[in-house]
């Protein structure tokens, strides 16, 4: 029975881990090496070379990236989706651009030559324009002229020009603009603009702002659940029962290095690493949960992330639309996605699985406790929606999920299971790499491992 | 002779009608018939206003909210007591198209000269003008900028009821004493009615209707927030209840006295919009049972920390009562409430903070309001207090 057991739980973590590797690697967002060529060679159309090795990053429009996907749900990327998001390329030794993730050129800026060539006739501007900017965007021929302006610095004569282009990608109604600047008769910069339908993208606004609005009420129920914490910590002390001052304080500090390390503002920190150090510090130790019952984290982490990922198609398909529900990490790395995977696993795990069920127990039971804890928890992390009720019962979904492993598994279980949930969940919203997946796959490991030791030293 | 009823009538009549200098304004009319006045005399012309949505007493005025079901836009309004004209301004999403007009076109829009500070500014799909306050939004006049009702500090009150709050919930632990389940079961019954008229009272929800947010939400917000502070009231009760104990009739004479001055010394602003409400007998039952717990709870925490002083301890709040009057500003009754509360029997401090917040209220709204509703309602209530304090001095042995 001992090998059945042991092969059983060979077999479950080998799942997980593969389930998690699927779900993570190769899922971020990708293109950075083909942004780097891409700007590289628009360049050496414009007649310039850049020096160095370039320096990249991830810069996003969420609200613009939701009102895109809202608009066009379930489509893959195109040309458009540069007016969301965009890979910008820094070479050291001068000039700049952006492509978007499927390797269009979006902008570029070069440094002016110290000969810029012939100035050019007012009249002969846009055919040249067109001209030197075709090498590197074919499709300069079609564009609509709007406007431009010209200027004199020095003796070269500096030209700007505005035009209206077509792109494929965009919904209807999202018009887009190209600004192209010459100096003499070289090209020096290119820059695409995107302006959003206004309802499209006041859709999203409206839910962002009822969101944070909602939200309000969650910080709110946190808030008084810290007020039934400290009152429950008063009685310790004055029952001189034990207070474990030094793990709240390790816990409050754990919390506060995630948020840090997430990049999440200080009063955001310093909330988390409150509310954990004073559930850790002050209240009586949770009970342990039976041997082997950590196994059921990963598991469990993995199977909730798994169901809300394939969400948003089964919302679609019926009607609505859910985006993913992690926002967009443009300037995210390791350090910062094991921050926001960790950092609600740490703070919010300990009052909504552990504390509230723990002081409501008198009053609605532990699962009452526990239902007002995932009632309070669906407010804190929902994303816009159509309707708003689909992402408040997706963050109600998993927060009952998290109830059910504490209440299986006990509070580690629950704050392991969290943690991997978030990070499946939270991947494909950062940059690609093999960094940020073995953070997530690590996650998965870490969990299984708890369970397993647990019951190594249960079985002693 | 049992002399009890005339002390209980003297006691509350000196509480009605000591002399007392005015430190605010009585409001001439109500929040509705300030709208009314807004919707008959001015406003934007050729924009859905939607329904009134709540409102605030400001000053010497009632700041008004309306808003649409798609929560694009929102108009606020300003009526001032005195007879001045009403002052408008939509607040528009920034998302809303329009067109991009020039600056003499939009000074042309709303007539006005070229002096002042000039701003533009360029939205997504418009363009907006402020010219020195007087803002425009694609050809869509705004108004006039309203003037910002100043944040008001905390102050030290709070930070010393709250400490009290928590010795009180200690001592109920520690010192349990007869424990009674009937106030509880009176707060959970007030506020459970009070949820279920909550949406005649999220009209005091000002703040939270914000531009881009639909309405509905912002009223969900504002339930969902109240059942979580009933929950937790509830909660709270239902660990650290009140003791069991007979009312005195003069000790809640004197309460009802001390209340009712401490309502008409520093009116609350929000007992003002509070008159404004249909449901405000129900609103003033959940207040004078919840704050009247926790009073009663910090007044037994209170006393406990004093305890130590022996019989001084009448004199410490004595002063803390004269500094209470001087500084507590709008937390004068709560700050009354706890200090008269712990001067009295532990088992009577319950009843003691409940009948001075009850009389605070009227004293406030006595003090506040000059529309014939409240005035109603709070001598209805004056009377009918005074009568049942009067017969439990008749009945008392």
């Amino acid at each position: 029975m001992e090998v059945l057991r042991r092969l059983g739980v060979a077999a479950l973590a080998m799942a997980c881990l593969a389930a998690a590797v699927h779900v993570t690697v190769g899922r971020g967002i990708g293109g950075r090496e083909t942004a780097v060529q891409a700007v590289r060679q628009a360049f050496t159309g414009l007649g310039f070379e850049p020096l160095g090795t370039p320096v990249t990053s991830l810069e996003g429009d969420q609200a613009v990236a939701w009102a895109l996907a809202r608009v066009r749900s379930g489509s893959e990327l195109v040309v458009g989706d540069g007016a969301a998001m965009r890979w910008r390329v820094r070479f050291p030794g001068g000039g700049e651009g952006a492509t978007t993730v499927s390797g269009a050129v979006w902008a570029l800026r070069r440094p002016v030559p110290a000969d810029p060539g012939p100035n050019l006739y007012l009249a002969t501007v846009q055919r040249a324009m067109r001209e030197r900017v075709a090498a590197v965007l074919p499709d300069a021929e079609q564009w609509q002229w709007v406007a431009g302006q010209s200027w004199r610095e020095g003796d070269v004569t500096w030209h700007r020009a505005r035009f209206l282009f077509t792109a494929k990608g965009l919904p209807q109604g999202w018009q887009g603009h190209i600004e192209v600047e010459m100096a003499g008769s070289s090209v020096i910069s290119l820059h695409r603009r995107t302006e959003p339908l206004g309802s499209d993208v006041g859709v999203v606004m409206g839910r962002i702002a009822e969101l944070e609005l909602l939200r309000l009420v969650g910080v709110l129920g946190l808030g008084l659940g810290l007020v039934g914490v400290t009152l429950a910590g008063a009685e310790q002390v004055a029952f001189r029962r034990r207070v474990r001052l030094l793990g709240g304080v390790a816990a409050g500090s754990l919390a506060w290095t995630a948020g840090i390390a997430g990049a999440l503002p200080p009063w955001e920190c310093a909330l988390g690493a409150v509310l954990a150090g004073a559930v850790i510090g002050l209240l009586p130790a949770p009970a342990t949960a039976a041997a082997g019952r950590r196994l059921i984290a990963a598991p469990a982490g993995v199977l909730v992330a798994v169901a809300l990922l394939a969400l948003p198609g089964v919302v679609e398909h019926l009607g609505g639309w859910l985006p993913p529900r992690s926002p967009l990490l443009a300037e995210g790395g390791p350090a910062m996605l094991a921050g926001r995977m960790w950092f609600p696993a740490l703070t919010e795990e300990p009052m909504l699985r552990f504390a509230l069920p723990m002081l409501l127990a008198p009053l609605a039971g532990w699962w009452g406790g526990a239902l007002v804890g995932a009632a309070l928890g669906c407010l804190l992390h929902p994303v816009p929606a159509v309707p708003l009720t689909a992402s408040l019962a997706a963050e109600l979904a998993l927060n009952v999920a998290m109830a059910a492993v504490a209440r299986w598994g006990g509070l580690t279980s629950a704050i392991l299971a969290r943690g991997v949930c978030e990070g499946l969940l939270r991947r494909p919203s950062l940059p690609a790499g093999p960094a940020a997946d073995a953070v997530v796959v690590a996650a998965v490991a870490v969990a299984f491992l708890a369970g397993v030791g647990r019951r190594r030293k249960g079985a002693q | 002779m049992n002399l009890r009823p005339l002390a209980v009538a003297v006691l509350v009549a000196a509480g009605a009608a000591l002399p007392l200098s005015e430190t605010i304004s009585q409001a001439p009319r109500s929040p509705l018939a300030a709208a009314r006045l807004v919707e008959e005399s001015s406003g934007p012309a050729g924009l859905g206003w939607g329904k009134l949505r709540a409102w605030r007493r400001a000053g010497d005025g009632w700041l008004l909210l309306w808003q649409p079901s798609h929560g694009a836009w929102l108009l606020r309004a300003l009526v001032e007591d005195e007879a001045k004209p009403v002052r408008w301004r939509v607040h528009a999403a920034p998302w809303l198209p329009g067109v991009r007009l020039s600056e003499s076109l939009a000074r042309r829009l709303i007539v006005s000269e070229g002096d002042g500070d000039t701003h533009r500014l360029e939205r997504p799909a418009r363009r907006d003008w402020d010219f020195a306050g007087r803002r425009v939004a694609g050809a869509l006049e705004l108004g006039q900028d309203l003037p910002e009702v100043a944040a008001r500090r905390l102050g030290g009150w709070p930070a010393l009821l709250a400490g009290a709050l928590l010795a009180g919930a200690v001592c109920l632990v520690v010192l349990p004493g007869n424990i009674t389940h009937r106030w509880t079961l009176a707060l959970a019954g007030a506020l459970a009615a009070l949820i279920a008229v909550a949406p005649s009272i999220v009209a005091l929800g000002y703040g939270v209707f914000r531009v881009g947010v639909r309405p509905w939400v912002a009223q969900l917000t504002l339930l969902a927030g109240l059942v979580v502070v009933c929950a937790a009231l509830v909660a709270l009760a239902t660990r650290y209840g009140i003791l069991q104990g007979r009312p005195r009739a003069v000790e809640l004479a004197a309460a009802a006295g001390a209340g009712l001055l401490a309502g008409r010394m520093a009116p609350v602003e929000v007992g003002v919009s509070v008159a404004g409400l249909t449901a405000r007998p129900l609103v003033w039952l959940a207040v004078v049972l919840a704050l009247g717990y926790l009073a009663a709870v910090a007044a037994i925490g209170l006393r406990e920390l004093l305890h130590p002083l022996r019989r001084l301890r009448l004199l410490v709040l004595a002063c803390l009562s004269a500094a209470a009057i001087a500084s507590a500003g709008p937390w004068l009754g709560p700050a009354a409430a706890v200090l008269f509360a712990s001067a009295v029997a532990r088992r009577r401090a319950a009843w003691a903070a409940a009948t001075v917040v009850c009389f605070w209220i009227v004293g406030s709204t006595m003090a506040s309001c000059a529309w014939v509703e409240p005035l109603r309602d709070a001598l209805l209530v004056l009377l009918a207090g005074t009568g049942a304090l009067a017969s439990l001095a008749v009945a008392e042995r």
